[in-house]
């Protein structure tokens, strides 16, 4: 925008506008599943009809998205765009870059001031670094001016989406995915009985189904594993009980947080000023990485990689899903894009998966008063794990179509056309919106069952707003401090390091980054990620 | 007898001189385009990573900030960068060492084929031609652990599968492998094009006066294609010093920084989190690093020469 004065006198004459307009578009994109046909090529299914006479044009805009290389992120982009156009006149184009270079692009580009993006689909936890270079606007006055708009549909956004949204009290992005963590399991095989007999033979316990803490993840894991005795459960081969990312590069640090943070985090009703999700650092920004807690999680990580994983140490993120859909591996803790993958034609696990929180503890470490607590008989402390946090648009501040912008992202965040999203095993989206636990027209279509469906999308949710809920730190130089993590995480399972020596460089090296940065100023940052007050 | 000559001013004519002007004025209107080719892309990069060097620009970070020598301290003091150092230079020692025993071994296999060599060189040339990502990709199929016809073709041989890309030392000679496989064929075909150059009288000289096949190769051939393979070598560890798309695709620097080497570590230190700083400090530090060790490359070279 050319100035904040008229950025903010262009909401009032819009917000004005809207109270004008009495259009009703409750039948617009409601239930998008309805109208749903899977499309030639594609299992992302046709958007439904909008109807023309009221959407706003933009004949002669282009936007230009700013996303990762698809088809998961980008593809549905790429696969809406011809509908928006056709129903607001506005073309969209989707410009590409890989994963590993995503964010030193975009912030090449937000630092010099390029207008080469007028919307940005990328990070959630890169949010500080965009709003620092006043790169990206508020988009909390386009929100309050259209609450009433059933594309927005802003009650069917649950608090924890919001919360992600938002960072220092204003709202930054709109997440249209929901990165959150949940474990896989092959609930066939947990539920047989006589894997129950052989289990409870092995070990004298009973087989959990599915297991609820860390400890008994591991025991299981290693039981259905070639040196655990039950390997035989797999039809595929040779069965592992775990299968995770180890390969430096590919996201791997983030696969060790479902390890890590159940030790670490502080039950919220216990953590400093109530606050949930204090993870990797306390609120004066230092690290926690080498406590005894997060150690302890690491080195469970490493334990159950070198135990009940198949050997090499080469599986990248693809080779997560891979595994767990072609039946070679019972369990895993992951990202919900295994829950889409499991009803491809090439799975063999459909009908076949359970879903559930990731594993607890019964004990954690109380980094405040440097000492573990027990937690009472029969209660498990839980953190859900949010990594990468999703997938969220932005509009930059560079752009001069900031209205159509906005048009675009109700649009494609829509319940109706995000219903659709979520449900495809060719989008990497995971379902985000209330309304997609109910919605499921896209879900059989795409060839889930009704139940597998709804046990897969409330697990999701019930993660988003899980009052222990871990959301991946948003703060400036962010992505240094998952490098330098990532380095150190790999250290410990290539056995370079041991745990405890990996986190203690680790935290060493944090602790120079945000010296750096400016410690004030990060902690200040970090208290905002939080919702702390400074 | 002398005769003065009148001295004559010879005077161009108007128009000529103009021409003249115009010419030289050309060649410099000609010259414009590459000029700023280079300015743009050449000199202008060059001095805004010098400026980087003594700079800080990190992400969220909208001005270039003073930090005096800062990077350059820093960058001494990192054990990463100096470990990545040594893994840089065994990587290039064992890669281009090998590649010019295995190439000049070939070249000399192939220099007395008469028939075929043609469709030879064209084999030879195939791994050069792909692009270094389809190549590690592939390469990175064939070394799973699990699925791998590396690890199966070991195994039905009665051999223990090996962890290619997650051993602290297997990752490495893994890369090395890809590499030789890669370019292997660059020494093989310009040692070749070296033997070819060699005058045959010196061989039919040396056979006359009853030199072996082993003398031949020991006395004549080696010394005179010394020059050419010095220069090939160098070339290929220039390359080899940059290596950068097979990590990226493999091993992604792991283990841990098992096969972290330069370039690389410049590009997860500084363009990944941009740190532009830092990274182009370590830039620069590669140009000064593979300009001395060439510069005594070439110094010992003639000095053995001379010798």
């Amino acid at each position: 925008m050319a100035s904040d004065k008229a950025f903010w006198q262009w909401i009032e004459e819009r917000a004005a506008a809207k109270a004008q307009l009495k259009a009703d578009r409750r039948k617009l994109l409601k239930g998008a599943g309805a109208g749903a046909l899977l499309a030639a090529g594609s299992r992302l299914a046709a958007t439904p009809a909008v109807a023309k006479q009221e959407a706003p044009r933009f004949d002669g805009v282009t936007l230009r998205v700013f996303t990762q290389t698809g088809p998961f992120i980008s593809g549905p982009v790429k696969f809406h765009a011809p509908e928006f156009q056709e129903q607001y006149g506005a073309v969209v184009e989707a410009i590409e870059a890989p994963n590993a270079d995503l964010f030193a692009r975009a912030q090449q580009v937000a630092q010099t001031g390029s207008g080469d993006f007028d919307i940005l689909l990328l990070a959630n936890t890169w949010m500080p670094d965009f709003v620092n270079l006043e790169y990206v606007i508020p988009l909390q006055p386009l929100i309050d001016a259209d609450m009433d708009d059933e594309l927005l549909a802003w009650d069917d956004i649950p608090d924890g989406i919001k919360r992600k949204n938002s960072w220092a009290g204003q709202t930054y992005t709109y997440i249209v995915d929901n990165d959150n963590q949940t474990m896989f399991y092959r609930k066939d095989i947990l539920s047989d009985p006589q894997w129950q007999e052989a289990f409870n033979a092995a070990t004298g316990k009973d087989l959990p189904n599915p297991p609820q803490t860390l400890t008994d993840f591991v025991e299981v894991a290693k039981f259905f594993s070639p040196n655990g005795g039950g390997a035989a459960w797999s039809d595929a081969g040779t069965g592992y009980g775990f299968i995770t990312c180890v390969l430096r590069g590919q996201q791997s640090y983030w696969y060790s947080y479902p390890w890590t943070a159940p030790y670490s985090v502080l039950p919220t009703d216990v953590a400093p000023d109530g606050t949930p999700g204090i993870y990797i650092f306390d609120p004066d920004m230092n690290p926690l990485i080498n406590t005894e807690g997060y150690v302890r999680g690491l080195t469970e990580f490493v334990d159950v990689i070198q135990g009940a994983m198949k050997p090499g140490l080469d599986a990248d993120r693809a080779t997560v899903i891979e595994d767990i859909i072609n039946g070679t591996t019972l369990m895993s803790l992951d990202w919900g894009d295994t829950g889409p993958a499991s009803v491809a034609e090439r799975s063999v696990v459909k009908n076949k998966l359970g879903f559930a929180q990731t594993p607890g503890v019964t004990e954690y470490y109380d980094w405040m008063n440097k000492t573990w607590v027990t937690m009472p008989e029969g209660e498990i402390h839980q953190t859900p794990t949010h990594a990468y946090n999703g997938w969220s648009y932005y509009i930059t501040s560079q752009t001069p179509n900031v209205e159509a912008a906005w048009e675009w992202i109700k649009f494609a965040g829509s319940p109706g056309i995000s219903a659709v999203d979520v449900a495809s095993p060719d989008s990497g989206y995971q379902p985000w919106r209330k309304s997609h636990a109910t919605n499921l027209e896209a879900w059989l279509d795409a060839g889930w069952d009704e139940a597998e469906a709804e046990a897969y999308i409330s697990t999701i949710l019930a993660a988003t707003d899980h009052p222990n809920a871990v959301f991946d730190p948003r703060l400036p130089g962010a992505a240094r401090y998952q490098e330098t993590l990532e380095l150190y995480t790999n250290q410990a399972i290539a056995g370079a390091l041991t745990p405890q020596a990996a986190m203690d460089q680790c935290f060493a090296d944090f602790n120079s980054i945000t010296d750096e940065l400016g410690r004030d100023d990060q902690i200040a940052a970090y208290r905002a990620h939080l919702g702390m007050s400074s | 007898m002398t005769t003065a000559q009148p001295a004559v001013a010879v005077q161009a004519p108007p128009a000529a001189a103009h021409r003249r002007t115009a010419d030289g004025n050309a060649k410099y209107i000609f010259l414009l385009p590459a000029m700023t080719y280079l300015l743009i892309l050449g000199v202008f990069p060059l001095l805004f990573s010098l400026r980087l060097v003594f700079g800080a620009w990190n992400a969220g970070q909208k001005n270039i900030t003073w930090v005096g020598l800062d990077n350059i301290q820093r960058l001494l003091a990192d054990s990463r960068f100096w470990d990545s150092f040594w893994k840089t230079l065994a990587f290039v020692a064992l890669a281009a060492g090998l590649e010019l025993l295995l190439g000049l071994a070939v070249a000399l296999a192939l220099q007395n084929v008469t028939r075929g060599k043609d469709w030879m060189r064209v084999a030879f040339a195939f791994p050069m031609l792909l692009p270094p990502i389809a190549v590690s990709f592939t390469w990175k199929m064939l070394f799973d652990y699990n699925r791998g016809p590396v690890n199966y073709f070991l195994e039905n041989l009665g051999l223990d599968r090996v962890a290619w890309l997650a051993g602290q030392q297997s990752a490495l000679v893994s890369l090395v492998v890809v590499d030789l496989w890669q370019w292997t064929p660059f020494i093989v075909l310009a040692a070749l094009a070296a033997l070819e150059s060699l005058p045959i009288e010196l061989y039919e000289a040396a056979t006359v006066d009853g030199a072996s096949r082993w003398d031949l190769l020991w006395q004549i051939t080696l010394p005179l294609v010394q020059p050419y393979l010095v220069a090939i070598v160098l070339l290929r560890a220039i390359d080899a010093f940059k290596v950068f798309d097979t990590i990226y695709i493999l091993t992604g620097g792991g283990p841990g920084t098992a096969t972290e080497m330069l370039t690389f570590y410049a590009y997860v230190a500084g363009f990944r989190p941009f740190n532009m700083g830092f990274t182009a400090t370590i830039s620069w530090a590669i140009v000064i690093i593979m300009s001395i060790i060439f510069f005594l490359f070439l110094r010992a070279f003639r000095r053995l020469e001379e010798a």
